[in-house]
């Protein structure tokens, strides 16, 4: 166990180089420059493209800008190009707004799915399956931000509650329950959305893996011994059609950063994606960079749980 | 008689076309007897004992007639609650398969006990008390060790143990095993057929033993049923099925067997294959193989024959000759 956890770590850390190398590349190569270095932009003179190329450390060869830019996202000094703001600090406010919707989406997702995908598999062919099936693909099928919008006219005009922005514009310092129900409202719409496509494939994949564990010779076993019906489905199915999920649940993690930016810029929700979004449209590279570079650390240590945990729920495993 | 099947037919509907699976069957089993049912690949026997403990999987099989008595209660007739109390309880099954037959999930123990502790209110250490007894009877060394293993620590015949052991748990009147072997090398087989006799000399239970391996059947069967394509072919005491079989198939099957040929010979072969139950042959089901065929058996279903002491052939061309 110990050494497993000694080796991976410096697998992941020589992993982790790799990554930071080639996303610097990959930024580099793509068309554009930063807006404040741009010849084309008519808000700045030569010289001042100048002062920002020596001050971004752009007129250095590609490696010394390399280990700038590293350098200072480990010493937390790097800044937005933009507005010169500490980068950490930005993403740390963005990514507290972005946790509520995050959370909240997860929880709903992973909730729903087990139970109506489990359901599906126990009933198969049923009225409950066939509809939850239909319902599966048309959300699926649907459009987000289509979808988005119906769902926006729906819950304006029939409920007439505020649902664009984290909170009402000019709401001011009201009593907590109002503020906590505004909280609600608004949280409401982009975390359903955000659990809509989720929940779909969830629960469908939820179905075929515990259909194909219901048709193991174990499960035959289990109802030979006289084992009641629910006990089958529940204790012996279940828990191996739960296997593979435990894989996926350490994958999510890197949806903590990622966030949504569809729905984030449907909403006005100031939130991780479209912060990041907004960076990759000015070229303001800091903060491209090191939103990738947390999410690279974040599938790194997602991928690591996952191994733990499987470790734990299936004996067969021995890392 | 303890376990009797009468005329029982299960069809399978599947793409619109319906496949006879078992088509009237009839067999039984008394008390502390060890039945066979021997047969090729998908003639029909693991179908029958599913259906016997209700655990066929409906849609698609589908029960279409007869009666599974056991002790005279018609198990057809039951709901799904007082079945449950019946399977694993009087009635215990062995699979064919111990790689996958045990839950890889939980420890020895947990499935053993599960046993024990769906039908009898009893506190987890005599249950687990019980759990080593059983290991310790099916020959498994050191079982208080082996209790918290998962079966992908143990060797096929060690599984195979523990799959007897479960069905052992809370002392069945008959244990129905299908092709417990099978999958088994030879020497482990050879261990485990012992195992089985010795446990039914100790516990006087009944044994419903489904195999295609004739060496097997001349080893352990009081009596024997032969199946062909969802019927009964022939059915006997072991000694007359083996000396005086009197249907074409037994004797084909018989003639097929190693040790009756002569070194260097060719060995003997059925020709043809046995038949698709949904394009069942018109007539006696064995006809298209058969090399005693004549015009009757094309159109006619065969019956019964009495050859008396039990013994029943469904050949009539043969009982008349």
């Amino acid at each position: 166990m110990l050494s497993f956890i000694a080796r991976n770590s410096i697998q992941k850390v020589i992993t982790l180089f790799f990554v930071s190398v080639i996303s610097f590349l990959v930024i580099y190569l793509a068309p554009g420059e930063p807006s404040q270095v741009d010849p084309l932009n008519p808000k700045f003179t030569p010289e001042m493209v100048e002062r920002f190329r020596q001050q971004f450390h752009l007129d250095q060869p590609l490696y010394v800008q390399y280990a700038f830019f590293y350098g200072d996202l480990f010493t937390g000094k790097t800044v937005s190009w933009k507005d010169n703001q500490p980068v950490l600090k930005k993403v740390w406010e963005r990514f507290k707004n972005s946790l509520w919707l995050f959370v909240v989406g997860t929880l709903l997702t992973w909730t729903l799915s087990f139970p109506i995908g489990i359901r599906s598999a126990i009933f198969r062919g049923g009225m409950y399956d066939r509809s939850a099936t239909f319902f599966s693909y048309l959300l699926i099928s649907i459009p987000g931000f289509f979808f988005a919008y119906v769902l926006i006219i729906l819950v304006v005009t029939t409920l007439h509650v505020p649902v664009i922005d984290m909170e009402t514009f000019g709401l001011g310092d009201p009593p907590w329950y109002r503020w906590i129900m505004d909280r609600v409202w608004h949280l409401l719409l982009p975390s359903l959305l955000g659990a809509t496509g989720g929940i779909a494939v969830l629960s469908r994949y939820v179905r075929s893996q515990m259909m194909e564990v219901e048709s193991q010779d174990y499960v035959r076993t289990a109802r030979a011994k006289g084992v009641p019906e629910e006990q089958v489905h529940y204790k012996h199915a279940l828990r191996n059609a739960l296997l593979p999920f435990v894989t996926m649940f350490g994958l999510i993690l890197p949806g903590l950063i990622g966030g949504s930016v569809i729905i984030e810029s449907i909403f006005a929700w100031p939130g991780m994606g479209r912060m990041a979004y907004e960076a990759i449209l000015a070229r303001d590279y800091p903060i491209v960079l090191t939103v990738n570079f947390i999410s690279a650390v974040l599938v790194l240590i997602g991928t690591f749980i996952s191994d733990v945990l499987y470790m734990v729920v299936d004996p067969r495993i021995r890392l | 008689m303890m376990l009797s099947i009468q005329d029982l037919k299960v069809y399978f509907f599947s793409d619109g076309r319906v496949a006879r699976a078992l088509d009237g069957v009839s067999y039984e089993a008394r008390k502390g007897e060890t039945v066979c049912l021997v047969g090729e690949s998908g003639c029909g026997k693991t179908v029958s004992v599913l259906t016997i403990l209700r655990i066929l999987p409906q849609p698609p099989g589908r029960i279409m007639g007869g009666k599974v008595l056991f002790n005279g209660q018609n198990l057809l007739d039951l709901n799904e609650e007082e079945m449950q109390k019946i399977r694993g309880r009087r009635i215990a099954m062995i699979f064919q398969e111990p790689m996958t037959s045990l839950n890889p999930v939980f420890t020895i123990e947990d499935q053993i006990e599960e046993a024990i502790l769906v039908h009898e209110k009893v506190d987890i250490e005599e249950a687990r008390q019980r759990c080593i007894q059983l290991l310790k009877d099916v020959g498994i060394p050191s079982p208080e060790e082996r209790l918290r293993d998962y079966p992908h620590q143990l060797s096929g015949g060690q599984r195979q143990r523990v799959m007897i052991a479960m069905a052992l748990a809370c002392n069945p009147e008959i244990v129905i095993a299908d092709e417990p072997t099978t999958a088994l090398d030879v020497t482990i087989q050879a261990q485990i057929l012992n195992l089985f006799r010795e446990l039914k000399q100790k516990r006087e239970m009944s044994l419903l033993y489904i195999t295609h391996d004739l060496g097997v059947v001349a080893n352990i069967a009081d009596r024997v049923y032969v199946m062909y394509a969802g019927v009964i072919a022939e059915q006997g005491e072991v000694a007359h099925i083996f000396h005086h079989p009197r249907h074409p198939y037994t004797q084909g099957l018989l003639a097929s067997l190693p040790n009756r040929v002569k070194r260097g010979k060719t060995l003997h072969s059925i020709p043809g294959t046995v038949p698709n139950p949904a394009y069942k042959p018109e007539g006696c089901p064995f006809h298209p193989r058969c090399p005693d065929v004549i015009g009757t058996c094309r159109v006619q279903f065969p019956e019964m024959c009495d050859y008396g002491g039990g013994h029943l052939s469904r050949c009539p061309v043969l009982y008349e000759r």
